[in-house]
């Protein structure tokens, strides 16, 4: 689902082909089949960040949206938050993960402990994206289009 | 599928759409000077104030809600927002006297024993933990509109130190997750 807010928007390639947050929950069971999962601008002045990660065998995908809200209704901050961790959750949409806490350049994940995966989270606040990983998970930077392509992937 | 700040007041309690939290010293929640909280002798205190995040009908699913302070925290003198240490699903409606003093929230709300100085302690470093209707890990999608966070108590206190008028604004915050 997209809503007014939103400035990025996900994809994930099942084997029944590509679905998105056009049509589609990333908590349906459609999305736990995805292989891969992107998130990508949706409009000319988001962040220009996209995040592309495969998800292996074994390993099981969270989306979260990361929102801080002023008292007064307004949404100052905003940021789109990937978890990849191995093992298998019956309803990985209704896990309560946790996410980032942002603490100037320190920005430990307090949650879901990362054991065998990592986490991701662009911060469409200033463009930058939070990682945090075990030691078998990195990721790389490069260009798609205009747009800073962070691919992460599993250590081999 | 707005997300917003509820106050409750009164018996029901009824809930209020609030774009501000004013501290009061009756149990209502309009921001305008009316009600003023008088300048104690020693200290004094607000009528205590119950909030909840409250979200729309829709197919989102919520979780992990905190709530902290903006920086810097309010440079107030002899002022003191606290927040109380437990949240809960239950209400417990504010008493005190009108334009008066409010009954302090540890000896007089039946849910909470102790309570926090909200700005000094909790902040953008150091959230917290709220908790969501029920006591559930995550809750939604939602079939009609309803508070989705647990209460939340706060109150303000006052000393004979307290500047005259009103105080400078502070700035309140909600962080939670969405699965969408």
């Amino acid at each position: 689902m997209i809503h007014d807010f939103d400035t990025h928007y996900w994809l994930a390639r099942t084997p029944d082909g590509w679905i998105s947050a056009e049509d589609h929950a990333s908590y349906e069971p459609a999305f736990q089949r995805a292989n891969r999962i992107r998130i990508e601008p949706l409009t000319s002045d988001a962040a220009r960040a996209i995040l592309d990660a495969d998800i292996p065998p074994g390993y099981t995908a969270f989306l979260r949206t990361d929102q801080y809200r002023h008292m007064n209704g307004t949404l100052v901050r905003w940021g789109y938050a990937l978890a990849v961790e191995r093992g298998e959750w019956s309803d990985p949409g209704r896990e309560p993960i946790g996410g980032f806490e942002f603490q100037g350049k320190e920005s430990p994940w307090v949650g879901l402990p990362i054991r065998d995966g990592f986490r991701a989270e662009l911060c469409c606040w200033d463009g930058q994206v939070a990682f945090e990983a075990s030691p078998n998970f990195s990721f790389t930077v490069t260009k798609e289009a205009d747009c800073d392509l962070y691919k992460f992937f599993k250590v081999e | 599928m707005a997300v917003v700040t509820k106050e409750y007041n009164g018996s029901g309690p009824t809930a209020s759409t609030i774009t501000h939290l004013k501290h009061r010293a009756n149990d209502t929640y309009a921001n305008d000077a009316t009600n003023p909280i008088p300048k104690p002798a020693a200290t004094g205190y607000g009528w205590w104030k119950t909030i909840g995040l409250y979200a729309d009908a829709g197919a989102d699913i919520y979780s992990d809600i905190k709530i902290y302070g903006g920086a810097p925290s309010p440079a107030w003198t002899g002022a003191t927002l606290h927040i109380g240490d437990e949240t809960s699903d239950t209400y417990d409606q504010a008493t005190g006297t009108v334009d008066g003093s409010g009954d302090e929230i540890v000896a007089n709300h039946d849910q909470v024993t102790a309570k926090t100085d909200f700005f000094s302690t909790y902040t953008s470093l150091n959230m917290k933990t709220v908790g969501l209707t029920g006591g559930v890990a995550t809750l939604g999608p939602l079939g009609s509109p309803q508070r989705i966070s647990k209460y939340v108590f706060m109150q303000l206190t006052v000393t004979s130190s307290v500047s005259a008028g009103s105080l400078s604004n502070g700035t309140i915050y909600w962080r939670y997750s969405v699965t969408s």
